[in-house]
Parts: C-alpha cells; sequence; structure tokens
C-alpha cells in the first residue's frame, strides 16, 4: 500500500530530513513511526501526503506513483488518504458538523449524503451531541476525536496520524488507539507517527524506528 | 459494477436528510469495515486514468444530469456562504462596493452628457444645416426655378427654395446697411440662388450631398455652413475618446481595487486554504468562493452604479428638456437605457471575478498545506 524505495529528502538549508529510507506496509496493515523529535517523522508523513516532494527515491502509495502526479492530480490522492493532526487543524470559524463536512465537500458528494455521512461519522466517534459546536468550546480530546472524524467520514484506504495522541491524557490516548485499531481490524491501512513507545508496546504492532533521518528497524516485514 | 449500484443504493438509503437515526448511521458506519482497496479503484497505466477513477469513487455511478444537479447545488453554496462573509463585514464590504459604484458611475455620468451633444447632433441639427447653391451670372430664371424643381424632387432635399437675384438685391439691401452701394452699379451683381435644406443632417450625408451639388452644370459655388457642426462633432469625438480611454483605466482600477480586496480576503483565510488543500481539496475548490465574493461586489457595485446613474439622469433632465426644446427635439425623461444597464451590470460583474481571478489565482497556488 506504501512503498518507499530509497528516499531521501534534504532540504534547501542543508537539513536532511530522510536519508535512503527504504520500507514497503502492505494493505489492512497497521504500522507505528517512532523516533525522537527530528528524526524525520512528520517529513516522512509530509512526503506521502504530497506535501514535499522527495529529493531521490520513489514512493508508491496506493498504486498511484508519487514522483509521477502531476499538480492538478494531488487533490484526488488527498482524498483517497484520511489524516490526523497533534494540532488538530480544525476551522475555528467553522461548526464540529461543517468541519467534517469540508472533506466531503471538496470531494464532490451531494449536500443529503454529506449530511448522513457527517452525522454518522460524528456519532461513530461519539460527538453527535456537539456538531453545531465551534472547535473553541470543544476539549483537547473531543477535537481530536472531531479530527478523526474528519479523516474517516471521505472512508480512506490510508489513514495517517502524526502525534494523535500527543496533547491527550493516558486514557484519551487508549480510546483513540483502539478506535484506531477497530479501523484497521476492518482493513484500513494505518502509519501512526508517535514517539509513546509505551503506547506502542501496548498496542504490538510493527515499529518503524527512524533516527537522524534513517530507518535504523522495522523495515523488513 | 454491482458494487457501486450497491454503494449507489445505500447512499441513496441514507440521503434522507434529517430523518437520518441511529440505526441507519450505524448501517453508515459499518461500510468502514468494507473499504475497497485503493489498488482496486485505480488503473495503473495511466495516472489520468488513477484520477478520473479516483473523482468516480467519489461521485458512484452519477448520470451527467446528476452532475449538473451537483454543479448547481456547488455553485448555489458556494455564492451563498460568500454573500455571507460579505455581509458579516459590512463596512469593508460598503466601502468596496461604493468604490466601485461610484467608479462605474463615472463613465456612465460621461454617456449622459454625451447622449445629451448625440441629441443635438442626431435630430436636433436637421433643421439648421442648408446648403447655398450660387448659380453661374448666365442662368436664366426659367432655368433655375427648373433645377430648383429637380432639386426638390431628390430624395436627400427636403425642401428647396429659389431666391431670384432680384429678391437677393432686395434682402441685401434690407439687411446688409449697404443697399446704397449696389445703386451706383448699372446691373444686378448678384446671382440667382437655390437654398437646400437636406433630409438628413448626419455630417457625412450633408457632406456627401455637398459633393454631389458642385458638380452640376450652371452651379458656381456651393456653401454650406458646418463650422459649427464640424465642432461640436470633434468636442463629441473627443467625449468619445474619453470615454474608452477613461473607461479602459478606470476597468484596471476596478481590477486592482477587487483584487486588493480579494487578495486580502485570501491572505485572511490562508490557514482554512491550507486545511482545504489537506483534505484534498484542489487550487479550483478554493478559488471558487473568491469567484463568487469578487462576483457580488462587482454586481452590488454595478447596481450601485446604475442608480447613480439614474439619479444623475433625473437631475439634469430638465436642462436636457431645454436644450431638446431648443432644436425642437422631443425628450423623454428615463432610467438607463438598456445599454447603459448592461454595461453597468455585466461590467461590474465582469470586473469583479476577473479582479478575483488575476488576485486570488496566482496566491491560492502557492499556498501549501
Amino acid at each position: 500500500m506504501i512503498v518507499f524505495e530509497h528516499v531521501s529528502k534534504r532540504f534547501p538549508n542543508g537539513y536532511t530530513g530522510l536519508d535512503n529510507v527504504s520500507l514497503h506496509i502492505r494493505r489492512g496493515e497497521m504500522v507505528f513511526l517512532t523516533g525522537h523529535s527530528g528524526a524525520g517523522k512528520s517529513t516522512l508523513l509530509r512526503l506521502v501526503l504530497l506535501m514535499d516532494r522527495p529529493s531521490s527515491g520513489r514512493i508508491q502509495v496506493g498504486g498511484y506513483s508519487l514522483s509521477r502526479l502531476r499538480r492538478g492530480q494531488i487533490p484526488a490522492l488527498r482524498r483517497h488518504i484520511g489524516v490526523v493532526f497533534q494540532d488538530h487543524q480544525l476551522l475555528a470559524d467553522r461548526s464540529v458538523f461543517e468541519n467534517v463536512a469540508i472533506a466531503l465537500r471538496v470531494a464532490d458528494f451531494y449536500p443529503d449524503e454529506i449530511d448522513s455521512r457527517v452525522r454518522a461519522a460524528l456519532d461513530m466517534v461519539g460527538l453527535l451531541d456537539r456538531a453545531a459546536l465551534f472547535p473553541e468550546a470543544l476539549s483537547g480530546g473531543e477535537l481530536q476525536r472531531v479530527g478523526i472524524a474528519r479523516a474517516m467520514v471521505t472512508r480512506p484506504t490510508v489513514l495517517l496520524a502524526d502525534e494523535p495522541t500527543g496533547n491527550l491524557d493516558p486514557a484519551l490516548s487508549a480510546d483513540i488507539m483502539q478506535r484506531f485499531n477497530k479501523y484497521n481490524q476492518a482493513g484500513m491501512t494505518i502509519l501512526v507517527a508517535t514517539h509513546d513507545l509505551d503506547l506502542v508496546r501496548q498496542m504490538g504492532h510493527r515499529t518503524l524506528t527512524l533516527e537522524k533521518g534513517r530507518l535504523v528497524s522495522g523495515a523488513a516485514q | 459494477m454491482s458494487k457501486r449500484k450497491s454503494s449507489r443504493a445505500e447512499n441513496t438509503e441514507r440521503s434522507s436528510g434529517d430523518r437520518v437515526g441511529r440505526v441507519e448511521r450505524k448501517a453508515a458506519v459499518t461500510t468502514w469495515r468494507k473499504p475497497r482497496p485503493l489498488e482496486e479503484r485505480v488503473r495503473k497505466d495511466s495516472l489520468d486514468a488513477q484520477v478520473r477513477a479516483a473523482r468516480k469513487t467519489a461521485r458512484p455511478g452519477r448520470s451527467a444530469l446528476e452532475d449538473w444537479r451537483w454543479l448547481a447545488q456547488l455553485h448555489r453554496r458556494t455564492g451563498r456562504d460568500a454573500l455571507t462573509r460579505i455581509l458579516v463585514t459590512p463596512l469593508a464590504s460598503l466601502m468596496t462596493v461604493l468604490v466601485l459604484g461610484l467608479a462605474l458611475a463615472l463613465p456612465a455620468g460621461l454617456c449622459v452628457v454625451l447622449d445629451a451633444f448625440r441629441l443635438v447632433l442626431g435630430e436636433g441639427h436637421a433643421g439648421s444645416v442648408r446648403l447655398t447653391l450660387y448659380l453661374e451670372q448666365g442662368v436664366s430664371d426659367e432655368r433655375a426655378r427648373d433645377m430648383k424643381t429637380q432639386l426638390a424632387q431628390d430624395p436627400a432635399v427636403l425642401q428647396a427654395i429659389y431666391i431670384t437675384p432680384e429678391q437677393g438685391a432686395e434682402d441685401f439691401r434690407r439687411y446688409s446697411g449697404l443697399g446704397s452701394a449696389l445703386d451706383l452699379l448699372d446691373v444686378n451683381p448678384l446671382p440667382g440662388v437655390i437654398e437646400l435644406e437636406p433630409v438628413e443632417a448626419a455630417a457625412e450625408a450633408v457632406q456627401n450631398l455637398h459633393e454631389r451639388l458642385k458638380t452640376l452644370s450652371g452651379v458656381s459655388q456651393v456653401r454650406l455652413d458646418t463650422v459649427w457642426l464640424e465642432r461640436l462633432v470633434a468636442l463629441l469625438e473627443v467625449g468619445e475618446r474619453l470615454l474608452q480611454g477613461g473607461g479602459a483605466l478606470i476597468g484596471l482600477m476596478l481590477l486592482l481595487v477587487v483584487g486588493n480586496t480579494i487578495r486580502l480576503l485570501v491572505a485572511n483565510r490562508r490557514d482554512e486554504i491550507r486545511v482545504i488543500k489537506l483534505v484534498g481539496g484542489s487550487d479550483g475548490f478554493v478559488l471558487l468562493p473568491f469567484l463568487y465574493t469578487g462576483f457580488w461586489y462587482g454586481l452590488t457595485g454595478g447596481c450601485l452604479a446604475w442608480l447613480i446613474t439614474a439619479a444623475l439622469r433625473f437631475l439634469v433632465s430638465d436642462s436636457m428638456a431645454q436644450l431638446a426644446g431648443l432644436y425642437h427635439v422631443p425628450f423623454q425623461p428615463g432610467l438607463p437605457d438598456w445599454h447603459l444597464s448592461l454595461f453597468l451590470l455585466a461590467g461590474g460583474c465582469a470586473v469583479g471575478v476577473l479582479g478575483a481571478l488575476l488576485a486570488a489565482w496566482s496566491q491560492i497556488r502557492r499556498i501549501r498545506p
């Protein structure tokens, strides 16, 4: 599902984000990506989402050869990938409902279909009764769940999560990980970047470890 | 195909809006348990095919009619949202609309002035254009009368009057104050004269008639007093050039005004644009609300300009009626004609949309998630 072949990413200031990384994540697999701050976790996720282009190497996501994708084709790729961020990336001036609906609006869904899907997604994360509220009225855990609902509402095949439990207490972290586990059991490919090693050990999935941009363990499977 | 059909059926079932209950929502959730692999959704041999396939998965089994319906819904919602956003900041929006309206009203006001000139140049000066044919000395009175009869039958001539040399001398004595000078002469030196009033008063038509009359035998000179007419035509031309040049400059200025307003809006919504792009929004999807914002600014600015022009016409209607009266031309005070109305409304919309497009497109493309 996600294939990296000798991928490197060097930034204009000379900093190397990723250094000759090769990995293969199979369809339906749930993988943790760990490493210290600055190890290259976020860089790797940004490359999968085509927020950055690799300096060298090849990346494939679900049959899309990312290096060959033209600019106009990138949105179509992103619609197949759900993303959950540590800082939620929600729109402050839109309601919870609209924040989730935006992922469907960009993907050409009908308004009535958007309505039913958003309600279902919010129900799934237990926030249906908060649909009319604005993000400022929600707690950190609720915001993270809104982010998950937005990522899941398009029924993506791949879910990327960048430090999804970074600001949450252990109970909420466990709750969110259980949700990810459930989606994975339903066949979704999930890549979670985190530095919470206890959580990673508890979950028991394959772990990729990055160190100074190099993949030091977990590549082989 | 069968998968798509069943998915479509599910979607239709779930699309009952507010009636969606807990059971149906649960049914919707269960579909997550069977996501179709991305590899199966797209063909690997062609990137364009991949994109087409990806779009189809978002809109499974839709007909062309449904696509049009969806498009209409998208535009209706985007237009409404853009208008709502404008109304949320009434003062800033009002200032932009005022600038647009006043600037558009300037060329429209010039149009009103030019209309007054055209009124005089069109029907107004018809009765005041005269061609005077001075006949040769040897032309007999009988021949001169024949010539007058023939000229009166010319389709380009409205009226012809023959003035005999005797009548001419009499008039000279009466009006010039130099009548005693004629008494010193043995013979009347004045020629016979035919005065013509042309049917058409347009400068070109009069000039053509003038050229034709010059070639008639027995005519020594044809005089056309058109200096005042030529001055007025020149003034009108200057006015029209001013309208064109000034209109182009004002159009450019309005593009900059709208562009700058939209540029600020894009800058203010940078975070929102980043999020929309992150979840798969295309540059075109992001651009659309800004185009509608420009459209609303342009339309309301055009409406304001129309109102200002109508008020201007109302204000000058007395003077126009007086001017028309001097030239015996009927004048109907009223609202701006449809040409001007269309110019103001369509021009305003076009400037709004184009200004938004020019300002927002490159800026949106530069914003990266």
